[in-house]
């Protein structure tokens, strides 16, 4: 078993599908270990977001956007560019409305070519950076750390640098990746002339519509003529200096294997069906079987392909177009550890925060919530820190020179001076010094709110005591402002009021100042301060009136509003929590339309006993900065539950992962038999021998001309395996080889290739050419991009002899 | 005999009084050192107790200085007519003692007066937070 550095290229939505189902297998099988040798390649020209998710260890593929919004624009540029090489594109091409290359195969080969500098830079990176990887002393510690944690030591020889391989996979359904296909093959040709090409394509059903018959035809008769013709491709690009950049690697297939791929199996019986989602059940098969070959299943494969034109003689494009089938037997470690994930978003995380009677902190102590006592901490808050806000406003304007003034009567007519003084927003007032002081009252109190706010978010996990928090500086909020209110002080809107009383308190002031007890006592000048003072402070509250409103206004619109907003999030992130987390075991229970069989770990620990498990006592979970993690989840709210439930699992995730894999390895031929999954066991390997291709004649799959294995972690367990499942009778159950992976040890597989095809052996393939001759008749421009490639005659001739 | 002797003598021999005349004049005699006695002892509680004004205010600090002041003048002057009761031969019968107690009633009432003023003015301050707090619980 070697591993050879690759680079799997999704081409197309379905390929976009195909990748993020690698990556999270590869998540499941390598961990956090990176290997950085597999890279992952999106080449998509309709990014609309979609529901492909991201697995724990993070977005390990790469995407290309090649989308072209504007086709006049990118015709006119192309051909100034490539002149007559650009002639094969239709210049009235109309791709509709919407992203993507509209199905249209001349569209998809059109993004290809305008977008060719971004692709094959991203392709040429890809390619070398996994070629160096291969090299370096990371990679190899990181594959002896995983051999080594599977308790075994890494063989001499496991990485193979002589040969890197690449995976086109996509859907010859649609436009972009039919449109593409054969470009991209000799686009990496370029590249690396001594890299294997391998493409993986999907094709369409009989039934599907036609356009969707017409571009697999098409796609289908290019990849055969290129083969047959391995001389014919002359394709320009344009490069990333503008220039013309011809294909210069010499004559050669488009790909050096080409896996077509359907839902029907060869009796034409639909098995795996094929959906645009992340669980499509043909996606994940092709997901498992590239996964598996990036693992070592290739260098197995690649053993027993090399000596297939001893087995398979005729056109070389018997030995070129290829099937493959694959089911799997696996315990799902990584769908039990989803699903108890999302019990412990749903239940601990989600649960604590929305729980009206008690919370938990994040040492995992829980108190019963106590309204008052939480709206306490609020009023505590603004009573604690109110004071130093109020000492900056009117405390902080000095009053000495003005009481030195009024006692030295410095003045004719102290009090018209002091009146002007407090009730004059001119400069240098004392009023105007004190409204200075305001606007900067509010960003404090609006700090100093929030500062305990998210201390009472840290403290106590929980929304109700946020929001009684925030009730409680509210509540004592309004008591300040109504005492202000009783004692006289007007809005600050009203300054009439306030000059009025303003002049009657300076008047008062002057008065006692005179009065013959205070003169007697020496007590003139704290008369005229304390007076003074309390103006200021009056002064202070009747300026600060607005600003009390507007920070009670902050608290009720957006504060407040700001935790019921995160609460409803939070609900709804609990529901989709739940309702994953039910979808999930009840897949793991009853779902057999996908391609792998899952067992439990024992017939007394079912799936949702160890979910159950699992999920009980993580209250580390809530240590997660919720917050935070609400903060950077930005968006619409419609996804951003959706994403921040994402964020949440795929915190918890990993550790419950880690959990299972500490439990011990589980027997699955054992578990097999105890089970009692025996007779399942066998009907998925009578589905995997049932190729996944309609085709008539049929594949040749003889274990001795092409793979047909039995694999699993190791040679024991595979062949176990074997002897188990055959002690059921299975009618006309061919030989099969058993093989090891120890790098893929979370699934026991069955794989089946079927080589000695062509197009023209599929089943409904008279349908196929008859539905896409007529559209040739109407636009062959439209459909055959390259049809100006091929000899007119030799076309002809191929075409009469399909 | 000096001139200041009579108001001296008020302090701790005073004379019978018969007339009202007689009570005018040694009721004239006290008032003096009785202003003098408050104005002193004002000044001095004031200076004493700085922290007054910190809790009440420099006009409040004023009043309770005097409402101070008008009390311990009242209670010298009841003092001084038990000390002249104990040692008997000073004691000129009950009448004599009526300036007395005149100016101890005066001080007393002044004290009160200003005392009550205070705790009015504390009570009523305390009116609006009360009413605030009600109106947070309405």
């Amino acid at each position: 078993m070697t591993i050879h550095p690759s680079l799997v290229v999704g081409v197309g939505t379905s390929g976009a599908l195909v990748t993020s189902n690698i990556e999270r297998i590869l998540y499941e099988v390598l961990g956090d270990t990176p290997l950085d040798l597999l890279k992952l390649l999106v080449i998509e020209t309709d990014n609309t977001p979609r529901e492909t998710e991201v697995a724990p260890g993070g977005r390990i593929s790469q995407m290309v956007d090649a989308f072209e919004p504007d086709i006049g624009k990118a015709i006119q540029d192309l051909n100034a560019f490539l002149k007559s090489d650009f002639d094969w594109c239709p210049k009235d091409l109309i791709l509709g409305a919407g992203r993507g290359a509209g199905n249209v195969r001349a569209g998809g080969r059109l993004m290809f070519h305008s977008r060719f500098p971004d692709i094959y830079k991203a392709l040429q990176r890809s390619m070398h950076e996994s070629a160096e990887q291969v090299t370096q002393n990371t990679t190899t510690h990181s594959i002896q750390k995983l051999f080594k944690s599977r308790g075994l030591e890494m063989p001499v020889g496991t990485l193979d640098p002589s040969r890197s391989v690449v995976y086109t996979v996509g859907t010859l359904a649609g436009g972009t990746c039919s449109g593409m296909c054969i470009d991209m093959g000799y686009a990496i040709r370029q590249i690396d002339p001594q890299a294997e090409r391998i493409g993986i394509f999907f094709v369409p059903d009989p039934n599907a519509p036609d356009t969707f018959r017409q571009n697999a035809w098409a796609a289908l008769s290019d990849l055969e003529y290129f083969i047959d013709h391995q001389d014919a491709y002359r394709g320009v690009w344009k490069s990333e200096q503008r220039t013309p950049m011809p294909y210069s690697r010499g004559a050669a297939k488009p790909y050096d294997r080409v896996y077509l791929i359907s839902s029907l199996n060869q009796s034409a019986q639909t098995r795996l069906q094929y959906q645009s989602s992340m669980q499509s059940p043909l996606i994940v098969m092709v997901a498992n079987m590239i996964a598996a070959d990036l693992l070592g299943l290739y260098s197995l494969r690649a053993g027993k392909l090399v000596n297939l034109n001893q087995h398979v003689t005729g056109p070389e494009k018997h030995r070129t177009f290829l099937n493959f089938s694959l089911r799997g037997i696996s315990y799902p470690k990584y769908e039990i550890s989803e699903a108890s994930s999302c019990k412990v978003v749903a239940d601990t995380i989600c649960g604590n925060w929305l729980s009206k009677t008690q919370y938990t902190t994040k040492a995992g102590m829980s108190s019963n919530i106590l309204e008052d006592n939480e709206r306490s901490k609020g009023r505590d808050v603004w009573n604690e820190k109110f004071n130093v806000v109020w000492a900056g406003a009117g405390p902080s304007v000095d009053l000495e020179e003005t009481v030195k003034q009024v006692r030295e009567q410095s003045h004719d007519d102290p009090g018209k001076v002091l009146k002007h003084l407090f009730s004059s927003n001119a400069q240098n007032t004392i009023y105007s010094k004190v409204a200075q002081t305001m606007p900067s009252r509010l960003d404090e109190i609006k700090s100093f709110v929030e500062a305990g706010l998210r201390e009472c978010a840290d403290h106590t996990l929980n929304f109700r005591c946020m929001e009684l928090y925030l009730e409680g500086v509210l509540g004592e909020l309004e008591l300040t402002k109504r005492y202000w209110e009783a004692i006289g002080i007007p809005a600050r809107t009203n300054a009439t009021a306030w000059t009025g009383l303003a002049n009657s308190a300076v008047d008062h002031l002057l008065t006692n100042q005179k009065s013959l007890l205070v003169i007697l006592l020496g007590a003139k000048e704290p008369v005229i301060h304390d007076g003074l003072a309390e103006l200021r402070t009056r002064l202070s509250m009747h300026l600060m009136m607005s600003v009390l409103e507007e920070a009670a206004d902050w608290i009720k619109v957006d504060r407040l509003d700001w935790v019921h907003r995160m609460s409803r999030m939070m609900q709804e992130v609990q529901s989709i929590a739940s309702e994953r987390c039910g979808q999930i075991v009840r897949r793991l229970r009853e779902d057999r339309s996908g391609p792998v069989l899952k067992i439990s770990r024992s017939r007394s620990e079912s799936f949702d006993v160890e979910v159950e498990r699992l999920a009980q006592g993580q209250k580390s979970a809530m240590e997660l900065p919720f917050l935070d993690i609400y903060k950077q989840a930005t968006g619409n709210d419609s996804n951003r539950a959706g994403r921040i439930f994402l964020r949440l699992k795929n915190e918890v995730q990993p550790g419950l992962l880690d959990q299972l894999v500490k439990k011990g390895y589980v027997n699955i031929a054992e578990q097999l038999r105890d089970q009692n999954q025996i007779e399942q066991a066998t009907i998925y390997l009578r589905h995997a021998l049932d190729m996944s291709l309609a085709s008539h004649p049929t594949l040749q799959k003889s274990h001795t001309a092409v793979p047909s294995y039995v694999v699993a972690k190791d040679d024991f367990t595979s062949q176990n395996l074997m002897d188990t499942i055959t002690q059921v009778h299975i009618p006309g159950l061919q030989d099969m080889e058993t093989k090891s992976l120890p790098m893929f040890d979370h699934m026991a597989i069955f794989y089946q290739e079927g080589a000695d095809f062509e197009p023209s052996y599929l089943d409904s393939a008279d349908a196929y050419r008859k539905t896409y001759e007529e559209r040739m008749k109407a636009r062959p421009d439209y459909l055959d991009p390259l049809g100006y490639m091929k000899k007119p005659a030799e076309t002809k001739a191929s075409n009469a002899a399909s | 005999m000096n001139h200041l002797t009579p108001m001296a003598q008020q302090w701790y021999e005073p004379h019978a009084i018969v007339t009202f005349q007689d009570f005018l004049i040694a009721v004239a005699w006290l008032i003096l050192p009785w202003v003098l006695l408050l104005w002193i002892l004002a000044v001095v509680l004031h200076i004493m107790f700085p922290n007054n004004r910190a809790h009440y205010g420099a006009q409040a600090a004023v009043r309770l200085s005097y409402a101070w002041a008008a009390f311990w003048t009242g209670t010298i002057l009841v003092i001084d007519v038990i000390v002249m009761l104990i040692f008997n031969d000073h004691f000129a019968g009950w009448t004599a003692i009526i300036p007395h107690t005149t100016m101890a009633f005066i001080a007393i009432i002044m004290s009160f007066i200003f005392w009550y003023n205070l705790r009015e003015e504390l009570r009523s301050s305390q009116v609006p937070l009360r009413k605030a707090q009600q109106g947070a619980r309405a």
